[in-house]
């Protein structure tokens, strides 16, 4: 054995009590680099296993506090959260669609950004075409036009709301 | 009696790393969810139940810090903590905050403590053995009292331990020591209750 091997195995009775206080009389559950000059110690000092056998008392009293198991309630709750959380990323997931533009019309189309002007431009000639009808409705219908107008209208503006919050869900609202 | 859902063993087929479990979740698989909160919640639940000695207080505890996982699941980061440590830690802070509570509540003399003390006191040797523990526990300093749950009761290791307190490993041994100290000091009187059959 070294010098520096003899350094490492020693251990004060001091050191040797504080760590049976801290870390009970199980040497197992030690730190790695003081069980064997511990070991040396209990196998040559009384003093030393008097503090082992106040660890042990110490820990056997603990032993007696034995943690509850989870009730079925508990597991059902928290199982719950997670399927409640996990239906919240999908509708999360999908606001993007709306961030790149003509989200209800990609749905209807298919998202292929090669055809997006195209796209485009039908969703144009056919908001032209729900306008020129009702107007000529109005023309052809003198009389509460203004109703039928402001109808068709309304009809077209919750098309557009209602495909808005399906692209984005709740959160969008707040 | 309660029904109760022991937690499963680490080995076997569903030994699966948490990490992976974890990804899992966040790609939507709710089995994954399952596997997690079997093999993490029972060991939760105790810290908080040892923590609060109330047990609607310390399901609560539990189940929030399961919340905060799941709602975390897209952002976690594999390999940069552990997930159990990074769990204990939620749940010690949540714990943290609710003894905080209860002190201000007491301060305001607005109502006492909860805790399972009636329960033990129905003259039942083994219930006034852990009485005298849990009340000998609940004195201790809350860091004193969490160094001893997490490396006594949890058998975590020092490095663990010291990350779930925030502390240094030399402070993870000064904490059980003296933690573990004032507990023997209190329990002096105690012993011979504490240890006989």
């Amino acid at each position: 054995m070294t010098v520096i091997d003899m350094k490492n195995d020693m251990m004060t009775i001091e050191d040797f009590e504080e760590r049976a206080m801290a870390y009970g009389a199980d040497l197992d559950a030690w730190p790695e680099e003081d069980r064997a000059p511990a070991r040396t110690l209990l196998a040559g000092s009384a003093v030393a296993r008097r503090a082992m056998d106040d660890a042990r008392a110490l820990d056997e009293a603990l032993a007696l506090w034995d943690g509850p198991a989870p009730s079925q309630a508990l597991m059902s709750r928290v199982l719950t959260d997670a399927a409640t959380v996990a239906g919240e990323a999908p509708v999360a997931a999908s606001a993007p669609a709306l961030r790149t533009g003509a989200g209800w019309l990609a749905r209807v189309f298919g998202n292929r950004p090669m055809l997006r002007p195209g796209l485009a431009l039908a969703a144009c000639l056919a908001l032209g075409f729900v306008m020129g009808t009702t107007l000529e409705e109005q023309v052809m219908v003198p009389v509460d036009t203004g109703m039928s107008v402001d109808a068709g209208m309304i009809d077209f503006a919750f098309a557009l709301e209602d495909d808005a919050d399906l692209l984005l869900g709740p959160g969008s609202l707040l | 009696m309660t029904e109760t859902a022991r937690p499963a063993p680490f080995a076997g087929a569903d030994a699966q790393d948490d990490d992976s479990l974890i990804a899992r979740f966040a790609a939507g698989d709710q089995s994954a969810a399952r596997l997690l909160t079997e093999r993490h919640l029972g060991r939760v639940l105790a810290l908080a139940t040892r923590m609060l000695r109330d047990t609607a207080e310390a399901e609560d505890v539990a189940q929030e810090a399961m919340m905060r996982a799941w709602r975390n699941a897209s952002k976690w980061e594999p390999g940069r903590a552990k997930f159990s440590t990074w769990l204990h830690k939620v749940a010690l802070n949540l714990c943290y905050d609710r003894l905080r509570k209860r002190r201000s509540a007491s301060l305001d003399d607005v109502a006492e403590p909860v805790d399972d003390r009636a329960s033990a006191q129905d003259g039942m040797e083994a219930d006034e053995r852990l009485t005298v523990l849990k009340d000998a526990m609940e004195a201790l300093p809350e860091r004193q009292r969490a160094a001893i749950q997490l490396r006594h009761f949890e058998e975590r290791g020092n490095d663990e331990t010291a990350e779930i307190l925030g502390v240094s490993i030399e402070a993870v041994e000064s904490l059980l020591s003296r933690g573990r100290r004032a507990l023997r000091d209190k329990l002096a009187g105690q012993r011979a209750l504490l240890l006989e059959e």
